[in-house]
């Protein structure tokens, strides 16, 4: 009986609340942002750029682009809300890019805001655009295509595969946030009415100060982290090319101490196959030939490397981490004090190359 | 005072009523706060605490076969009725403290993570039905939950070895014992809130059969927890940096966004409801140990008091309306069990096992 | 107003007890069963003064037994005892007892007299007991294995149940319940095996029945369940021979009813719904291999409508990209929340499932076809529901139906109901809720007062055969839940015995 009572009551109760104790996100009744960019306007504002999609029936679904100006993120999406159909959600943001200006400004207010929204995921795609992202967001061209999800996959699949190092929002704030770390992004850039990924760009704390081109990637992603899979063409001599193909390569950092400053042995062992040889020489690729291959392209890397790192410390970026390989080394580790040092340690690269094999000829 | 042996469960039981009792909502968030006095070396600190709370459960164990019975009990024979039956109601109000506190602390979760307009007193409600409901099919029943809650966090130790290659560091942890003894306790210290709960064995010492002789279940079920905790701060520790995890209120359901599947994502959303059982485990068993303490000292029907404690803990959760009550409310209830289980019983255990010697030598 | 009603009811038990004595016992037995027409009370002689008499109800007695076995023996001789000596049916009584003597009479007896007024009487059993032969098991049909099912009649049962298990130590004990039907009952174990306690208990439980009539073994299982009230069998019935001749040596109770062809086995445990005795038919791997299926095909059935109406009501975070477009798309015409889109093609799979089983065979199948394509389809693109979910419907009506008992078949379909309201109301909150519910509630189920669940408390041997099918020579074990007598089963292990042999030997 009092059990009869007690369900009841529970009953009437929901009932009253209209069944609905939270308010509902029904998925027919959102709109769902998949992508947005960020710019600085001439007058030091956020503009905000919306992209989402919006399903109909009997039809494949159309992209809809919303630009909207203000001061924080919040309210470029706010302005952006009076112009549309149903309340904007950001549960499935795949893909945020930031205009040049505004990354050389700072990301951070963005990233923070990004950061402290529960239904925002770890795994979403950040870049940085050579322009204007708004630009790049409206391409016609990529209207049906969905340009969000085009971009975040495409990142995504040039990091798994290609020459770009991994990146996303997990990964930039943990180098934001690190000592001894900078954050890097994926550099992209509007040509033409088609987009590219045109290097990497290398940053300060949360400020854009310099960009790597596309060449280059591939040797920093060496340093970087382990990986497998991407080609790489390197120029032996005026008419000599040879591509080779990752199978794994690995990077082995050293550090040795030597009355307070640090220095840097990073060792880059790669197991790789030889993809395509290009050269005047039409004879077989065999094993005096591979040999000599090898040794050309570690000097070859070795080069590239020391270039790399010559011109990171330059700027003052630190996205391979040595910072925080000397501070995981030594107790003592002063932040301050390694960012004087920073410009002019010495760093070594070896290069381990193993031609694991030359494909199905010789 | 023995309890009847159809009331009582399996030795083996008591490894799993202890686990579950001592992984609580801790398991998500305690990186941060063990992290703030030893940085990325407080995995050695959670070590440290493994071995402190093996000797208190060592001495609660002792003293509870020696006097055969539960806490109330012990306090009947060292204090008499009268002060015995404050000094346990003060246990038991420790043990409804710690139900209230898992339970706002897991509302608290679900509105920030799932529904941020989620009334807290409706997440409640329901909790608590579905306790009442566990409590009131009797011992056996809240152990058969603490049973499944364990395998729950079986799969959640084995998700501590999901490492995404790109998203660990090694080097976080290094150098290792950066940091002093002293820190090193302090952050045991800090533990040792998401540790408790296996002061539970403070009532549940009678239901288990052969208990005496079975204490190597309770150990177990410690250095299993101690474990979890261990490998938990160590893999998190690869993944989120010194500093960022100070920002990071709960560090692993951080971590667990970075696994998506193809048919499915966010399996941190998930995670965190299935989450429910761990919850509705331990204020099952706190509220059960509470309400069958206070019946012991009112000599009431159970029933009565475990109600009139459901409807304080209600009330209680309704008041602790934003997260900085929320947290001081944590740090008292997380220093009074300090007190109680680190300071007070090995005292008791002390002047127990002296006038038991003593009535011996007179006798 | 608890305590009152309570009281109120056992005054009505109390009524119910002291009605046989008010029955009227003095009237005359031949006269009282004569106002049924179906009563036939002859003379056999012609002369009025000689004997015989003799009564018996036209419709219970097989009359070719009466005229070959009785009828002729009747003239050769003068006397009961002669009669009872001559009559080749060893089933007889000689009785003055007129309780005693209508109760057989109703059961099929011929009431043999001397005269009419006398009160002592021959009673021989002549009963009909012809329903129908043994035929195929049509609820649990299985394709290998013994195709022998129970009938109505609870003799045949009890012989199909002997002769698999031709041993002394097979007990049974039969009773009557059931006030005006009495329904007969036998409880079967192994004497040996089975726990006294249960067997104490189903006897107990079993005399404590009070009602009118038992139709069917269903009325016996509700009557003596641990809880009435739970949608989960306690007490699970059966067709299949085999299934209770494996529960017999188990050390289960089997209770059989008169006029039902369904046999009760109990105690049980959660995991006997997902074991179909084609399971010990076919090698172990995939005897474990389909069990999976049917463990996964119940969870899928009970989670994958809330589910859905979770994730496309709150959760839409949870959905991958990829995904995103076919799923929202598919629904973004559809008028309703995904709540009522559910309960639509729920009910109406739940309608199909009602109005095919209720007609014959040939109408039921052109019905679910019409009902399952034609407004499936039609449903669709008047775009009341979106296509994903009507496979995802079909998917999880399927799925409730792996199991092996079709009792349980029924309580998987309702307990979805409100695990799909919790969804409504907190997304993936509310179904761990409402599996929480469930959890506790199974925890606290019991069967015959033993743990319903089956995997708790956590015995080693439970899992050799409840929930992994085993070979056999690693069952070497009765399951511990059911708390055996004889724990070791006669197990023979080919692997023991000769010298051991390398790989090439």
């Amino acid at each position: 009986m009092k059990y009869y009572l007690l369900t009841i009551s529970i009953v009437i109760l929901f009932v009253l609340s209209g069944c609905q104790i939270v308010p509902t996100q029904n998925t027919n009744e959102i709109s769902i942002i998949q992508g947005v960019g960020f710019d600085l306007t001439s007058d030091e504002k956020l503009l905000g750029t919306i992209v989402y999609p919006e399903y109909r029936v009997d039809e494949t679904s159309k992209v809809e682009i919303l630009k909207a100006e203000g001061d924080t993120v919040q309210e470029t999406i706010d302005r952006s809300q009076n112009e549309v159909q149903y309340p904007l959600v950001s549960g499935q943001l795949r893909l945020v890019l930031f205009g040049q200006k505004l990354a050389e400004k700072g990301l951070y207010p963005i990233i923070d805001t990004i950061r402290r929204t529960p239904e925002i995921a770890n795994t979403i795609q950040l870049a940085v655009i050579e322009g204007e992202a708004s630009e790049l967001l409206s391409i016609k061209k990529y209207g049906k295509e969905n340009i969000a999800l085009y971009l975040s996959d495409m990142i995504r699949q040039n990091a798994r595969i290609g020459e770009l190092p991994t990146t996303d929002l997990a990964i930039f704030s943990y180098n934001y946030h690190n000592d001894g770390n900078d954050p890097y992004l994926p550099l992209l850039k509007k040509e033409k009415d088609k987009i590219k990924i045109n290097g990497i760009g290398l940053l300060k704390d949360d400020r854009l100060i310099t960009t790597l081109p596309v060449k280059d990637v591939f040797t920093l992603k060496m340093l970087i982290e382990r990986f497998k899979l991407g080609t790489h063409q390197y120029k032996l001599s005026e008419d000599e090319f040879v591509v080779i193909s990752n199978i794994k390569s690995t990077p082995h950092y050293e550090v040795k101490v030597n009355k307070g400053i640090p220095e840097f042995t990073i060792t880059i062992k790669m197991d790789a196959r030889l993809q395509e040889y290009r050269s005047i020489d039409r004879g077989p690729t065999d094993k005096k030939k591979v040999k000599q291959l090898q040794v050309q392209i570690k000097n070859k890397i070795e080069q590239d490397a020391a270039r790399i790192i010559m011109f990171l410390q330059e700027n003052g970026v630190d996205p391979i981490g040595l910072g925080s390989k000397y501070e995981a080394h030594y107790r003592d580790f002063d932040l301050r004090k390694w960012e004087e040092q920073y410009p002019n340690v010495e760093v070594k690269v070896n290069a381990d190359i193993e031609m694991v094999h030359t494909g199905v000829v010789e | 005072m023995q309890v009847n042996i159809r009331h009582q469960v399996s030795p083996y039981f008591l490894f799993f009523i202890i686990i579950g009792a001592q992984t609580g909502v801790g398991i998500l968030g305690f990186h941060r706060i063990i992290a703030k006095h030893a940085g990325y070396d407080a995995w050695i600190s959670v070590l440290i605490a493994g071995v402190i709370i093996q000797l208190v459960m060592f001495v609660m164990i002792h003293l509870l076969s020696s006097a055969n019975g539960d806490i109330v009990d012990v306090h009947n024979q060292l204090y008499g009725k009268i002060l015995g039956s404050i000094m346990s109601g003060i246990i038991m109000v420790y043990f409804w403290l710690a139900a209230v506190s898992v339970l706002r602390e897991y509302i608290e979760i679900i509105q920030v993570w799932l529904f941020p307009t989620l009334p807290t007193w409706v997440m409640a409600v329901l909790i608590l039905l579905l306790c009442y409901y566990i409590i009131s099919g009797g011992f056996r029943v809240v152990a058969g939950i603490c049973f499944v809650a364990v395998l729950y966090t079986f799969l959640l130790f084995f998700n501590h070895f999901n490492l995404p290659r790109n998203y660990i560091h090694l080097d976080n942890l290094l150098p290792i014992l950066d940091h002093s003894f002293a820190d090193l306790l302090r952050s045991a210290k800090e533990t040792s809130y998401s540790m408790a709960g296996f002061e539970i064995i403070l009532m549940v010492f009678p239901f288990i059969k052969n208990a005496k002789t079975s204490r190597k279940f309770a150990h177990l079920g410690l250095a299993y927890t101690t474990l979890f905790y261990t490998v938990g701060a160590f893999t998190t520790f690869l993944f989120i940096s010194e500093k960022q995890i100070q920002s990071n209120i709960w560090a692993r359901i951080n971590i667990n966004t970075l696994t998506t599947f193809s048919f499915i994502q966010r399996i941190e959303y998930i995670l965190i409801s299935l989450y429910l059982i761990k919850i509705v485990t331990i204020i099952s068993l706190m509220l059960w140990a509470s309400s069958r303490g206070f019946k012991k000292i009112f000599n009431k029907k159970q029933k009565a008091p475990l109600l009139v404690l459901m409807v304080l803990t209600l009330v209680l959760c309704q008041l602790l309306d934003n997260r900085y009550i929320l947290h001081s409310f944590l740090n008292t209830v997380s220093s009074i069990s300090l007190g109680l289980f680190y300071l007070y019983i090995p005292l008791v255990w002390l002047v127990f096992i002296m006038v038991k010697k003593k009535k011996r030598v007179t006798r | 107003m608890f305590k009152k009603w309570r009281e109120k009811k056992v005054e009505d038990t109390k009524n119910i007890e002291e009605q046989p004595n008010t029955s009227p016992e003095k009237t005359n037995w031949v006269e009282e069963l004569s106002r049924s027409n179906d009563f036939v009370n002859d003379h056999t002689s012609s002369e009025k003064t000689e004997p015989f008499w003799i009564s018996y109800f036209r419709t219970l007695v097989m009359s070719e037994t009466l005229h070959r076995d009785v009828v002729p023996y009747l003239s050769e001789s003068h006397s009961l005892d002669r009669v009872k000596n001559n009559i080749p049916i060893q089933q007889t009584i000689v009785t003055s007892d007129k309780k005693l003597i209508k109760e057989k009479l109703l059961q099929g007896f011929a009431a043999i007299r001397l005269t009419e007024q006398d009160t002592k009487c021959l009673l021989v059993n002549v009963a009909n007991n012809k329903f129908r032969d043994i035929s195929f098991p049509m609820m649990e049909s299985t394709a290998l294995g013994p195709q022998a099912g129970y009938v109505e009649e609870m003799d045949t049962n009890i012989n199909l149940i002997r002769k698999h298990l031709p041993s002394s130590d097979l007990h049974v004990k039969e009773m009557q319940i059931g006030k005006l039907s009495s329904t007969k009952v036998a409880v079967i174990y192994m004497d040996s095996i089975a726990d006294k306690d249960n067997v104490e208990t189903v006897l107990q439980r079993i005399n404590d029945v009070q009602y009118d009539h038992i139709s069917d073994s269903s009325y016996l299982a509700s009557m003596i369940e641990d809880n009435t009230n739970s949608l989960f069998p306690q007490i699970i019935p059966t067709e299949r021979t085999d299934r209770t001749i494996a529960a017999l040596t188990e050390g289960k109770i089997v209770i059989v009813v008169d006029g039902s062809p369904d046999v009760l086995i109990a105690p049980i445990t959660l995991a006997e719904s997902v074991v179909a005795m084609e399971d010990y038919y076919v090698p172990w791997l995939i005897a474990n291999y389909l069990r999976l299926i049917r463990l996964f095909g119940l969870c899928v059935s009970l989670i994958i409508s809330p589910l859905y109406i979770a994730v496309l009501t709150y959760h839409y975070e949870l959905i991958p990209a990829k995904l995103l477009d076919s799923l929202v798309a598919s629904r973004a015409a559809v008028p309703f929340p995904p709540i009522i889109e559910v309960l639509i093609l729920e009910i109406s799979v739940e309608f199909i499932k009602e109005s095919s089983l209720r007609l014959p065979t040939k109408i039921g199948t052109t019905l679910g076809i019409v009902g399952g394509i034609v407004i499936g389809q039609a449903i669709v693109e008047a775009k009341l529901t979106s296509s994903i979910l009507i496979i995802l419907v079909g998917l999880s009506t399927l799925a409730s139906y792996t199991s092996a008992i079709y009792k349980f078949n029924n309580s998987v379909r309702l307990v979805k109901y409100p695990i799909i309201v919790m969804a409504q109301l907190l997304g993936l909150i509310g179904i761990v809720i409402g599996l929480n519910f469930l959890l506790a509630h199974l925890l606290r189920l019991t069967s015959l007062g033993r743990p319903y669940i089956g995997f708790y408390p956590f015995r080693k041997n439970m899992f050799k055969d409840l929930w992994v099918r085993l070979p056999f020579w690693m069952q070497k074990e009765n399951p511990d839940n059911l708390r055996p007598q004889v724990k070791q089963k006669a197990v023979f292990d080919r692997r023991s015995p000769g010298p051991p042999s390398d790989f090439d030997e």
